[in-house]
């Protein structure tokens, strides 16, 4: 606290220049830098004193930044096609102008004790059935997965990766498949490839309707470094069934057939409108 | 709320100094200084990130990698999920989750829960659904439907008032084991990637 001794003018004795000067020198001092909450009263730092940044609300207090993006396409669907086993696996989910987030020539810094809040809403068009898959017996229904990628190398956008807690789906499982763990899958968004129900007494599939979907991810930067965000976007891959198994070492996953007789190629989804907004705020 | 302005009375101009006048005038303005100053007095847009301590204006907690509780994760021997069984499982709300939140100031708290799941649907006979609802100290703050695809993804929000600590948990609700269709030793149910966001807001 800036505290200020009071030595008081005496009664009687002679008041010089000097005296007052230095009385009021006292305050002066005291009162440069050396301000503290014990000379505010209590409530008394109000909305007015904060920084504030008027045009965008990022003053940095709590929200650094904030990017929002959306590939400017309605209901009309771009068919994304199944595909067996590769490395890298899954297509970017970029068509028309958007669904990539960029943050520019510096990228966003996350420092460190600082959160990544990502949010994602896609529109599900179609799905078309045209690899013979539900032909021949039941089979339980499979997914499209949408997962998340950040390129936190450089402004060029060139080397995207799974985002912290994310598997990019190229996990060996049995003799050339490919999978995902459950468990690395902080990032990933699930659709269905349809559904099944009762004709007559026959368990028979379907494709669905238009689905909207969404999820969200989040991220503490706890790795003691800074890290700069350059961009973020969405890959879509497909088609995974549920497994446990030796296989998977005994842990869930999502596992794609490997080529050949027991592949899931050609079964397609349409993808149309895709929205991803993501917040880069302090946690503290 | 009486303001921090200095109102304490000047000497008049043609007088001679009094030593009570001016002591009084001197302590006035020493007693506004000791604690006395408010928002009146300070200017205005300069607090930023550098003033502030940890914690002073917000806490926030993530926790991932929620998936179904460990205990009622069976597999009977399927090629699917190591999922929920009727093995182990009844119906009704199941406290999967709890997380102890600490720190906490009265004021508001926001709470996000966004996660996948499966649901075993080619024994199509027997549909089934699931439901999901977040509880702060025993109180439900939000809510979904029934979720009945194969597969879902599902996001709940709330924001609470709060008064500081507390206890937050997750619990799922699935359809009962129908006697008739349903095998109790096979995954029915699965749900991972579970991402847990609070936080506390008191400025």
């Amino acid at each position: 606290m800036a505290r200020i001794t009071n030595t008081p003018l005496v009664p009687g004795a002679a008041l010089t220049a000097a005296q007052l000067n230095g009385k009021f020198g006292d305050i002066e001092t005291a009162t440069t830098t050396g301000l503290d909450d014990e000379n505010v009263r209590q409530e008394g730092i109000d909305y007015l004193q904060f920084e504030v940044e008027t045009s965008s609300g990022k003053a940095g207090t709590i929200l650094r930044n904030t990017g929002f993006t959306n590939n400017g396409v309605g209901t009309t669907g771009t068919p994304y096609t199944s595909v067996d086993p590769a490395d890298p696996a899954g297509s970017a989910l970029p068509h028309g102008t958007g669904a990539v987030l960029s943050f520019g020539t510096g990228g966003q810094q996350l420092s460190v004790n600082d959160m990544l809040r990502v949010h994602w809403h896609t529109w599900v068009s179609d799905w078309t059935f045209t690899g013979g898959l539900f032909t021949g017996g039941t089979l339980d229904m499979p997914c499209w997965v949408i997962w998340l990628e950040w390129d936190i190398t450089s402004n060029a956008l060139a080397n995207y990766e799974a985002v912290p807690g994310q598997t990019a789906f190229t996990d060996t499982a049995g003799a050339g498949e490919q999978m995902g763990l459950c468990s690395e899958m902080a990032a990933t968004m699930v659709i269905p490839h349809g559904y099944h129900y009762l004709l007559a007494t026959v368990v028979t599939e379907r494709e669905h309707d238009d689905l909207q979907l969404r999820r969200s991810f989040n991220y503490v930067n706890e790795t003691g470094n800074a890290i700069t965000v350059y961009g973020l976007r969405l890959v879509i891959d497909g088609l995974y069934h549920p497994e446990y198994s030796a296989n998977t070492g005994l842990v869930n996953a999502l596992v794609k057939p490997a080529a050949g007789g027991g592949s899931w190629a050609g079964e397609e989804v349409d993808i149309a409108s895709i929205t991803l907004g993501a917040l880069f705020q302090r946690t503290r | 709320m009486s303001n921090g302005k200095f109102s304490a009375g000047e000497a008049r101009a043609t007088g001679l100094v009094d030593v009570a006048d001016a002591n009084r005038q001197y302590n006035a303005l020493v007693g506004r200084l000791h604690g006395g100053l408010d928002r009146t007095n300070a200017e205005s847009n300069w607090i930023n990130r550098s003033h502030l301590v940890d914690y002073a204006l917000q806490k926030v907690q993530v926790t991932n990698g929620i998936e179904l509780a460990s205990a009622l994760q069976d597999n009977g021997g399927t090629a699917e999920f190591n999922g929920l069984c009727y093995d182990d499982y009844g119906g009704e709300w199941y406290p999967n989750s709890s997380l102890s939140l600490t720190g906490l100031k009265e004021g508001m708290l926001h709470i996000e829960f966004s996660s996948c799941y499966w649901i075993r649907s080619v024994d199509i006979a027997a549909p089934k659904a699931v439901r999901w609802r977040l509880l702060w100290d025993g109180q439900v703050v939000a809510s979904t439907g029934e979720h009945f695809l194969d597969y879902g993804n599902i996001y709940l929000c709330a924001d609470i008032p709060v008064a500081g600590d507390g206890t937050l948990s997750l619990e799922f609700s699935f359809t009962s084991m129908d006697t008739t269709y349903d095998v109790t030793s096979i995954p029915h149910f699965y749900f991972w990637g579970g991402s847990l966001l609070t936080r506390g807001v008191w400025r």
